[in-house]
């Protein structure tokens, strides 16, 4: 385990270095940000005091090896146009975005597993047929769009809650309704199919001849076999909420580093860019690492030799 | 040449007969699933509506009427049936060529990501080695990020544009493709028509192509159905999000970031509507898809 743990932390750094590499190299072959840092009427001088006061007159794997000196030592640059820290921008707004994930993740999971397990308990009943159409249009309908839904429903219309900013329980209503809902119905989905496989397998036969109670084999016995496949979609879920949140951030004005990085992309400011991408792999190096610490907790037959 | 010949003879008996088989009961399947045919005909009309958008748009999606602005559905009669925007464009309009550019870029891009996710996928899976060892890192390493992030970032430093987004979004395609791909090919290498047409003197192109290729397509098919709601959402998100296809497209993404700042003052509509097409197309290509993966998933397969 231990070893194997080792293993992907190194093979997760790799991604890491790469992805640093990516984005510079991406960054530094497109657009000069000195023109939008700069007034139209400034001097060639002043241009050029601005490039050497940036570094951007060095050539780029100069620029890439400072890049990556300083980013060993926790800096990866200041904003072009904050004049901070990057990644102290980034970290600032780490929480807010984590907030949602979480929030999103622990919701779905509550909702998703009871309505998954009782659909495949009675397949072809009302409510797995209403699980099944009302999962569908889920996974169909464009997160951006449940978002705009749902304020145009209960802010526009019910005037009940608040449609942006970050605050109390209140402001958290909207955005993480509107992340779960694909969540939601993809792992209803799953956890459906899941159900439905191991409910017909002999261990199960042999748990009801042994006149155990329904609930008991459906919780105790069915439900953990089900998990592996849920905890694995779950990860990278989880991995695709950081993505997502950028989309809801955006509808919701909430404070997070998705629209830090949304603003910055516009305002081609490199390094929060580069710091967001590079917060972002830590963030999945994290999570790809617990998922797989996760299966050995779950399924005692997986031991990672 | 007479090599050639007995060399498609060998390899004829296990390739051919089965996918006539197999259409036979996969129409059989389709036709008695009222859900899959729900789903053909909610997708074939969507289709239908993209293509004769020329001819049943009632306006020139561009054109633009200040004093018609933001004039709500009137559903059948009138001149805007859904209502118009805040530039008094109308709705139904851009509607219809919105669903043309959602599905020429949903088409091309799923083009680009399955022939380079098959290519790579046969590639790796018939030689091995150290080059699928390059291939799967990469896959791997592609995959553990999540797919919007990467179209994001791609599409936000290349700046916007309907190819550009096309290519954005089917070279990220490829991995899913290729690893798919490459498991079945490492089953199919091993099977005897490929070991006889190798010994018949099949250089390793042909074996590929003409024998391994046609025997790992099935699950190709699946993944297309899942990859295709996958990359039409991702454009639209993309044009929502400011980095995707150009401000002077018809793209329903573009139609919902245009139209959501006027919902407080109560015109729902420029942004919902476009979002009901929208979700009207994937539903169809997502019914469809799941009764191919029922009908085309192996397991079930063999217990016909």
């Amino acid at each position: 385990m231990t070893r194997f743990l080792i293993n992907r932390l190194f093979q997760m750094a790799g991604v890491f270095l790469l992805i640093s590499l990516v984005m510079f190299l991406l960054l530094v072959m497109t657009g000069d940000p000195i023109e939008l840092l700069l007034p139209p009427a400034a001097g060639i001088d002043q241009i050029e005091a601005m490039r050497r006061q940036l570094g951007l007159d060095q050539p780029w794997y100069v620029q890439y090896m400072q890049f990556l000196r300083s980013a060993a030592h926790g800096d990866l640059g200041t904003s072009f146009y904050f004049h901070e820290p990057a990644i102290r921008l980034v970290l600032q707004r780490l929480p807010a975005s984590l907030e949602l994930v979480i929030w999103t993740m622990v919701l779905s999971t509550v909702i998703a597993i009871p309505l998954g397990v009782a659909a495949a308990a009675r397949p072809n009943s009302w409510l797995d047929r209403g699980v099944l159409i009302g999962s569908l249009v889920g996974i169909s309908a464009p997160t951006f769009w449940i978002g705009i839904v749902l304020i145009a429903v209960f802010v526009v219309f019910l005037n009940v809650l608040p449609s942006s900013g970050r605050g109390g329980w209140e402001h958290l209503v909207l955005p993480v309704t509107t992340l779960a809902f694909y969540r939601v119905a993809l792992f209803v989905r799953l956890i459906r199919a899941g159900m439905l496989d191991v409910l017909g397998q002999d261990y199960i036969r042999t748990a009801r001849a042994k006149g155990l109670l329904e609930r008991m084999i459906i919780y105790r016995h069915a439900l953990r076999n089900t998990m592996i496949p849920f905890v694995t979609i779950g990860g990278i879920q989880m991995g695709g909420l950081i993505a997502f949140a950028v989309v809801t951030e955006k509808i919701y004005a909430w404070p997070g580093m998705g629209r830090l990085l949304l603003i910055s992309i516009e305002r081609l400011d490199y390094p929060v860019v580069v710091a967001y991408a590079i917060v972002t792999a830590a963030l999945f190096v994290v999570i790809n690492l617990t998922v797989d610490v996760l299966y050995a907790l779950i399924d005692p037959r997986i031991r990672y030799e | 040449m007479s090599r050639a010949i007995s060399e498609s003879q060998a390899s004829a008996a296990p390739v051919i007969p089965r996918p006539a088989r197999r259409g036979t009961w996969l129409w059989r399947s389709f036709s008695g699933s009222p859900i899959a045919v729900a789903g053909a005909l909610l997708l074939g009309s969507m289709i239908a509506l993209a293509a004769l958008a020329p001819v049943l748009a009632p306006w020139n999606p561009q054109a633009q009427d200040l004093s018609q602005r933001l004039i709500s559905p009137t559903w059948v009669h009138g001149p805007y049936p859904l209502g118009t925007d805040a530039v008094g464009r109308d709705l139904l309009s851009n509607i219809l060529y919105g669903l043309q550019v959602s599905l020429l870029v949903g088409v091309f891009a799923i083009v680009i990501s399955t022939v380079l996710g098959v290519a790579a996928g046969v590639t790796a899976g018939y030689y091995r080695g150290r080059l699928d060892a390059l291939l799967m890192r990469a896959a791997d390493m592609q995959l553990s990020l999540p797919f919007l992030l990467i179209a994001l970032a791609a599409a936000a430093i290349w700046g916007r544009g309907v190819y550009k987004i096309i290519v954005v979004l089917g070279i990220i395609g490829w991995a899913e493709f290729a690893r798919t791909v490459r498991g079945s090919t490492l089953a199919v290498r091993e099977k005897e028509f490929v070991e006889a047409a190798r010994a018949l003197g099949a250089v390793d192109r042909r074996v590929m192509l003409r024998h391994i290729l046609p025997n790992v397509l099935t699950p190709v098919i699946v993944l297309i159905s899942v990859a295709m709601p996958r990359v039409i959402v991702a454009e639209a998100t993309l044009s929502f999000l400011g980095v995707g296809v150009p401000l002077t497209t018809p793209s329903l993404g573009l139609m919902i970031d245009g139209g959501y700042k006027y919902l407080f003052s109560g015109a729902w509509w420029p942004s919902i509507m476009p979002g009901l097409a929208m979700m009207l197309l994937v539903v169809g290509i997502n019914l469809v898809g799941d009764w191919l993966r029922d009908a085309l998933d192996p397991r079930l397969y063999q217990r016909r």
